[in-house]
């Protein structure tokens, strides 16, 4: 088995959930980032298809991740990645958690609460542009991708239904022609 | 493990209205806090509430529950995309629900920004870090760690003042 690869897999998903202020969401641009450009796990349309399955899956979104893992290195690379994910933070949730009356009362928590909102806002307009280069090819991609982004910017509605109006256009663009 | 699309609002629903075991504002603030800690927000409230109540043994309880059965599903959905990645239908699908989740992201970017942006720093922070991460593809770690620190000064000389 590839211990080192899966050592590496574990290092870099792991550092990276570290720094993932905003959510996993934020975590994708530098996901694709290793796990396609740096240590070819998978390739672009692997990694397309892991984030629509993970997606479409029920569950927590870090199964992205989940599925990286189990594309490049089978079951052992699922629960390793799947684990490098979530430990990290975990720990500083829990540490973070047991202190949690003296830490949000701290003039440093409110400095990172103030200081965090606008980094976290670019990093989820890079996730967008990352998953947008992916997959939008053509019009009918950026008229879905421009279409549910107007609906959840401006109405409080569950993101669902525009996601399920959205396969549905694609499926029916998909037959006559119009996408890829 | 009902929580398509991500488990936020099925956890509140679970942890608040069902079992009642946090009122909506204990909630709320450790929600909050999870926010702010760099991870998944729902798997880090979780682990918090948890921890609270039952220790180490409810932390492993937690997370073995949120993900056993989804990890379960996701190969299952996995291998049987695989099956059918040829069919054309499905190929379409799956082009449209990745542009629908960019659009989600940017939707949701978009949303929070008419509350943020209010000021030039904040702007310039969130095209920084845009364009650090989606335009010239730098490692996240570093650039992170940079705009933190340079974001945590600027706030900290402006309170000063």
């Amino acid at each position: 088995m590839n211990l080192l690869g899966l050592l590496f897999l574990a290092v870099s998903f792991a550092t990276t959930a570290l720094v993932s202020f905003g959510g996993i969401l934020v975590m994708v641009p530098e996901i694709h980032r290793i796990s396609v450009d740096v240590y070819h796990w998978a390739t672009d349309a692997e990694f397309a298809s892991a984030f629509a399955v993970s997606q479409m899956a029920p569950g927590p979104n870090i199964m992205l991740m989940s599925l990286i893992g189990w594309r490049g290195f089978g079951v052992p690379g699922l629960l390793v990645a799947t684990f490098a994910v979530i430990l990290p933070p975990g720990i500083l949730a829990i540490i973070a958690g047991r202190m949690e009356v003296r830490f949000s009362k701290s003039a440093f928590f409110n400095l990172v609460r103030m200081s965090l909102p606008p980094i976290v806002i670019g990093l989820m307009m890079a996730s967008a542009l990352i998953t947008g280069k992916i997959a939008v090819d053509g019009l009918i991609g950026v008229f879905i991708a421009a279409g549910v982004a107007i609906f959840v910017a401006l109405t409080k509605q569950n993101p669902l239904i525009p996601i399920v109006l959205s396969i549905v256009v694609g499926v029916i663009a998909g037959r006559l022609g119009y996408l890829g | 493990m009902i929580g398509f699309g991500g488990i936020a609002n099925a956890l509140f629903h679970v942890v608040v209205d069902k079992r009642k075991w946090l009122t909506a504002e204990e909630y709320t603030m450790t929600f909050g806090l999870a926010q702010i800690l760099p991870g998944a927000s729902p798997i880090n409230t979780s682990i918090m509430i948890a921890d609270r109540f039952q220790g180490l043994r409810g932390i492993v309880c937690a997370i073995g529950g949120l993900l056993c059965v989804p990890l379960i599903s996701l190969i299952a959905l996995a291998l049987i995309y695989d099956q059918f990645a040829d069919v054309p239908e499905v190929r379409y699908g799956t082009i449209a629900s990745v542009a629908a989740a960019a659009g989600l992201s940017f939707g949701v970017a978009l949303k929070a920004s008419f509350r943020v942006l209010r000021t030039l720093p904040a702007i310039l922070f969130a095209v920084a870090s845009f364009g650090a991460i989606g335009i010239l593809r730098l490692p996240m770690i570093p650039t992170m760690i940079a705009l933190m620190i340079v974001a945590l000064t600027f706030s900290y000389m402006r309170r000063e003042t």
